[in-house]
């Protein structure tokens, strides 16, 4: 089977249509963050409780809400889990440490009493102290820091400095969308999500690269072509390879969320966006972006050597 | 940095992509490929019986049947250990368990008690933990207030709670004489030999058919009828079969520790239980003892103490570790642990220890005994334990000392506790998406790339037999986001090879050969999918550097994964396809 043979779109042509829709997107992203006050992080970076609970029944949710209020004095979050039915998530943010300490206590002793003759099962306990949230807060800024200025580091030893700020430029694209996405969604910031980040740093960069080395080759090969031609040339004869690794990335992080359980659904699914939007990306805006940087101001063809 | 990678498919790098040298003088490449090609195949064939050799254990384990893992983990618990240390260890969040952040207050302590209080917290912990009889658990020190536990099996929030709750209690107590305790066993056999016989007793609870089944060395010795070694016989002293008696000091009594479950249930049957002394307690030693325990098997001391202690932890002021001066007669050159009492305890130790000289007297630490040496002169306020084997069991025994003389307060600032039921979901789940995962993007590559395809899968197939024995051989954990590391690496490893097809299918339109356009094809992939893979190695590093327990999982499978794909590509695949083309007339590529 052959797809995109000889394939030539001009893909430069419809940058800005690109450039407006990655605005629009990030914007929406952006204004949804501001209207919920920041991104909603999860109990790892704001402390508190989550406990995945299963009854034997189904049961009331608002119910249950009451009594898992009324037992800590808070005002837990109650959700369904994606798994079972009877099988729910109880959250509570932004607890002080003896509250910590105490919550699960609380709700496990109330959930017995309130639904006799419906037993209950705890399937996890996620506690976190408020300074603990703090320093895995601060942990995970300086982790995707370093990523970022690794990447940096090494794109620029083996490309053009350029080609790295490109780069890291279409990461932080890829990010902000992911984050705006999250926001939009409500689902919350959590380590596992900072992980599938951070994958979804190195996924799109991959791809970006392979557009990059093909420009690199194509520069070399096609001294007396004009620039813009060479970037598009590149970006047609990478179509084939980006697409089928997309579709074969997708098809597995897809199936992780479908089937790989409740515990990594929402790691699942923030891949499942990073796929997309990396490999949009890497064709939409890493390379006219390079363009666009050498429309300003032309740079050497090729380095000395 | 270079990476190493042979020359001849090494082209990326310096920007040329024209036809490499190589093939200008075929029949010499082709030589060449032949000779280098030994060396690869025999690489690639030592890995993958290596792999198969470090997965062996984990296949082994598998596929036992229940009752067999059950009859090995009683009869044979080295076995069974050393198994389980080969196999691939499952993270907390897939066999189920407990993660605990420990914080201690240092503020609350005196300033020159800060300096070990980690190390002293740690060991209350750890001897709370034996008590519970947790298997493998990990206590680790993290900066300078903080202690890691992990529990594996452990999911009751309420064991966290009593681990931390309880202030530590240390004592000192006498030991009962050797008649009460002689007494006491006669009586504990008879009533145990009754029991058996008339059926009163739960056989397995006190692990009766592994036990009466064991070939006991000291049985001789111990005067055990031989003629009982049938498991239906219930022998005279029953006992016998679970605690060791030397007959030239009958005060001494030990056993071996997996036995230690089941000598606690025997204790705890009501009949049992009744004949102990009121004013008495029986306890365990906090460790093995060396003057008895083998490379493979641990014997705990098990002592009769005097149930009122003579003084407590509130007592004791200080606890410190010296070596004996060479003028010393009893302790020259040796450790020496020196304690010193207030002065109430002093007086309290005094009155005791005078009309005590030759009884033992044990230390204890939340009812476990960390020494029960013998009382050689009337002790004051400030006294010294000799005779201790070497410098780290003297550091242990101060520690505890020092444990139950100042305890910290500490808080739980992070639990993240797995139950079995979830952590088993995770399992399947994980398993069967990455199965179904896997099937998926076999199918899919046959269909795109057709009998290069196959090749391709090959390579997948390789890929994640690398990054489980990897995990094996190297004892790393496999967690839940590991699972999802491995499918994801699943989707992405098929990139190199995909970069390669398309390489070789744009060269095959050029109008080059097969053999030339197979050739340009991975010398041209390989700058961009070395330059691929690294970055992305870059970040799952970073993620590793980051991340802590599961999160952990999935960066060391995605690293593990990134590196064996980068070679599956270009060195295995590649050998696939120089094996097809070395076949004479050869007209077609199926890609």
């Amino acid at each position: 089977m052959d797809l995109f043979v000889n394939a030539d779109y001009n893909f430069l042509t419809v940058r800005r249509t690109a450039y407006v829709i990655s605005a629009v997107l990030i914007l929406i992203g952006i204004a949804s963050l501001v209207l919920h006050g920041g991104p909603n992080y999860s109990i790892d970076f704001e402390g508190g409780l989550m406990m995945r609970i299963a009854f034997e029944e189904p049961v009331d949710i608002g119910q249950l809400r009451n009594v898992t209020g009324e037992a800590t004095g808070g005002s837990p979050e109650v959700t369904r889990d994606v798994d079972e039915e009877g099988n729910y998530i109880i959250r509570m943010e932004r607890l002080e440490q003896a509250e910590v300490e105490a919550a699960a206590r609380q709700i496990e002793d109330a959930l017995g009493a309130a639904f006799p003759g419906n037993p209950v099962r705890i399937r996890s306990v996620e506690e976190v102290g408020p300074k603990v949230g703090r320093e895995l807060r601060t942990k995970t800024v300086w982790a995707v820091f370093w990523a970022l200025l690794g990447i940096l580091i090494y794109i620029s030893w083996r490309f053009e400095f350029r080609f790295a700020v490109v780069s890291v430029a279409t990461l932080t694209h890829d990010v902000l969308m992911v984050l705006g996405l999250f926001s939009l969604l409500n689902i919350e910031i959590s380590l596992p999500i900072v992980a599938a980040v951070l994958t979804i740093i190195g996924y799109s960069l991959n791809d970006t690269i392979v557009v990059l080395d093909r420009i690199r080759e194509d520069l070399k090969r096609y001294r007396q072509e004009k620039f813009d031609w060479i970037i598009n040339k590149a970006i047609n004869e990478t179509l084939s390879r980006t697409v089928v690794t997309s579709v074969t990335t997708f098809i597995v992080v897809t199936v992780l969320w479908l089937l790989g359980g409740p515990v990594i659904h929402d790691f699942a699914f923030a891949l499942m966006a990073g796929v997309l939007i990396g490999t949009y990306s890497s064709i939409f805006v890493a390379s006219p972006l390079l363009v666009e940087w050498n429309l300003r101001s032309p740079q050497v063809r090729t380095k000395k050597k | 940095m270079t990476p190493h990678l042979p020359a001849r498919t090494f082209h990326g790098f310096t920007g040329e992509c024209a036809i490499p040298a190589a093939y200008l003088s075929f029949s010499e490449a082709e030589k060449s490929v032949k000779r280098d090609n030994r060396f690869r195949i025999g690489l690639v064939i030592v890995l993958i019986i290596g792999s198969f050799w470090s997965l062996w254990p984990t296949v082994r384990m598998s596929l036992m049947d229940p009752q067999d893992r059950q009859d090995m983990q009683e009869l044979h618990p080295d076995r069974w250990r050393d198994l389980e240390d080969r196999a691939i260890q499952l993270g907390l969040d897939l066999r189920g368990g407990m993660h605990l952040v420990m914080e201690i207050d240092l503020e609350s302590l005196p300033p020159d008690a800060r300096s070990d209080a980690q190390e002293r917290f740690a060991r209350i912990i750890r001897n709370r933990i034996d008590q519970y009889g947790i298997a493998e658990p990990i206590i680790q020190t993290q900066g300078r207030d903080r202690v890691i536990i992990e529990l594996a099996g452990v999911s009751n929030p309420e064991a966290a709670r009593d681990l931390v709750g309880r202030t530590a209690v240390l004592t000192y107590n006498l030991l009962k004489s050797e008649e009460i305790l002689a007494d006491l066993l006669h009586r504990m056999n008879r009533t145990l030999r009754e029991g058996l016989l008339a059926g009163s007793i739960d056989r397995e609870r006190i692990g009766w058919h592994v036990v009466s089944q064991d070939e006991d060395l000291f049985s001789g010795i111990a005067g055990l009828d031989s003629t009982a070694a049938d498991s239906t016989a219930i022998p005279e002293q029953p006992l016998n079969y679970y605690l060791l008696q030397d007959p030239r000091s009958p005060e001494v009594v030990w056993a071996e520790e997996r036995k230690m479950a089941w000598i606690d249930s025997i204790l705890a049957l009501p009949e049992i239980a009744r004949l102990v002394p009121e004013d008495a307690t029986v306890n365990w030693a906090m460790w093995a003892d060396e003057r008895f325990s083998t490379t493979d098997v641990n014997y705990r001391e098990l002592y009769l103490l005097e149930a009122s202690p003579i003084v407590t932890g509130d007592d004791l002021e200080d606890a410190q570790v010296t070596i004996g001066a060479p003028s010393d007669p009893r302790a020259a050159g040796q450790p020496v642990v020196n304690f010193r009492l207030n002065t109430e305890g002093g007086r309290k130790l005094m009155r005791v220890t005078r009309v005590n000289v030759g009884q033992r007297m044990a230390i204890v630490l939340d009812s476990r005994v960390a020494v029960a040496p013998v009382i050689e002169d009337a002790l004051g306020r400030d006294a010294r334990i000799t005779g201790i084997g070497d410098m780290d069991e003297a550091r242990n025994i101060s520690i505890t000392l020092r444990s139950g003389a100042l305890p910290a307060d500490a808080r739980i600032v992070e639990n993240r506790t797995v139950g079995p039921s979830l952590g088993a979901d995770s399992v399947r789940s994980g398993t069967m998406s990455t199965l179904i995962g896997l099937i998926a993007v076999i199918f899919f590559m046959i269909a795109y790339y057709r009998g290069s395809g196959l090749i391709a899968d090959t390579a997948l197939f390789l890929n994640i037999l690398f990054v489980l024995a990897v995990l094996a051989g190297f004892g790393f954990t496999l967690t839940l986001p590991g699972i999802a590391g491995i499918l994801l690496t699943v989707g992405m490893a098929v990139d190199a090879n995909v970069l390669i097809y398309d390489r070789i299918k744009e060269e095959l339109r050029s109008g080059k050969t097969i053999r030339a356009a197979v050739e340009a094809g991975y010398a041209n992939a390989t700058s961009a999918i070395l330059d691929a893979n690294i970055t992305t190695l870059i970040t799952a590093l970073v993620l590793y550097q980051f991340g802590t327990g599961p999160i952990r999982g999935f960066a060391l499978t995605l690293s593990i994964g990134i590196i064996s794909s980068v070679f599956t590509a270009l060195i295995v695949t590649r050998l696939m396809f120089d094996s097809r083309l070395n076949r004479p007339a050869v007209q077609e590529l199926s890609i």
